[in-house]
């Protein structure tokens, strides 16, 4: 086995796992499509027999794989659903939610982590508003995680239901 | 026609899914030439465009995926000449929503160019 064929298998491995980011819905419509397109360029950019080359088309091939992972993943969390009501209701509370978490978490998170450095004992840390900030995000982190996993139920309701 | 091309062409006018972006334009003016498989879509829509337009896996199936949906291109089920034939992939085709998009988006660009051509600072900086 050539150089050439381990950078295709070993590359291809890697774009096969990187390919399980998408959305379920995506993935096993498409992943098998995308991962014989890789081989295709991939033997194309080998073929030209410079390891430049090669390399230039690798980094193409994960620039374009995470740009679309994220439009998909973005087109899967918060896109319209054939404009239903229930879903709107959805989207109108999953974003709040979302930044919310993000938001109200990091700090008292990172506080924590940190207490050492700044003598903050779990006690003490508990007394605290940083404590309330944390139950906070963990509801807005259990509601995000609810509505997420809600949109596509929604979605095949709406379409069966359509 | 598949379902998902008439439910796309009943329900939405060809007017709303303009304008094209530069790739689904181009993935469009393949299809029309005939069915076709993302490998040989890919490679056309870059000799077409002369490299300026390089469509990787994530990009083209993430429009090929919308275009789906909305009917304007659908799976093809007859299997082009079995010698030529690759039973690993799947070929696409134009439908009849498809090629009236196509039709309605070359004209809107051919106005855009026609106003453009008409502009005194176009006129005077064209290419001899």
């Amino acid at each position: 086995m050539t150089v050439g064929h381990l950078s295709i298998e070993y590359s291809e491995r890697f774009y096969s796992a990187l390919l399980s980011l998408y959305p379920a819905r995506f993935r096993v419509r498409f992943a098998s499509e995308m991962l014989q397109l890789f081989r295709d360029c991939a033997h194309d950019a080998l073929e030209k027999g410079e390891i430049a080359v090669f390399a230039a088309f690798l980094v193409g091939m994960m620039r374009d794989l995470l740009l679309s992972i994220l439009r998909e993943r973005g087109k899967e969390w918060v896109g319209p659903i054939d404009g239903h009501p229930l879903a709107a209701l959805i989207d109108l509370l999953l974003i709040p939610t979302m930044v919310t978490m993000k938001l109200v978490f990091l700090g008292p998170v990172l506080t924590l982590l940190f207490r050492d450095s700044t003598r903050i004992s779990i006690d003490q840390f508990m007394m605290t508003s940083a404590f309330f900030s944390v139950a906070i995000g963990i509801l807005a982190l259990v509601a995000s995680i609810v509505f997420t996993r809600l949109r596509p139920t929604v979605r095949l309701w709406v379409k069966l239901s359509a | 026609m598949t379902k998902q091309a008439k439910a796309g062409s009943s329900e939405k006018p060809v007017e709303s899914f303009l304008p094209l972006t530069p790739a689904v334009f181009h993935i469009l003016l393949t299809l029309a030439d005939g069915e076709a498989h993302g490998y040989a879509v890919m490679q056309e829509v870059t000799r077409r465009s002369g490299g300026s337009v390089r469509l990787g896996p994530g990009t083209l199936y993430g429009a090929i995926s919308r275009l789906l949906e909305d009917g304007i291109v659908a799976e093809s089920e007859e299997r082009p000449d079995p010698e030529m034939d690759d039973t690993r992939r799947r070929y696409y085709r134009l439908t009849q929503l498809g090629g009236r998009v196509l039709a309605a988006e070359t004209e809107r660009l051919a106005d855009l160019v026609r106003a453009a051509r008409s502009t005194k600072v176009v006129r005077k900086l064209r290419p001899a």
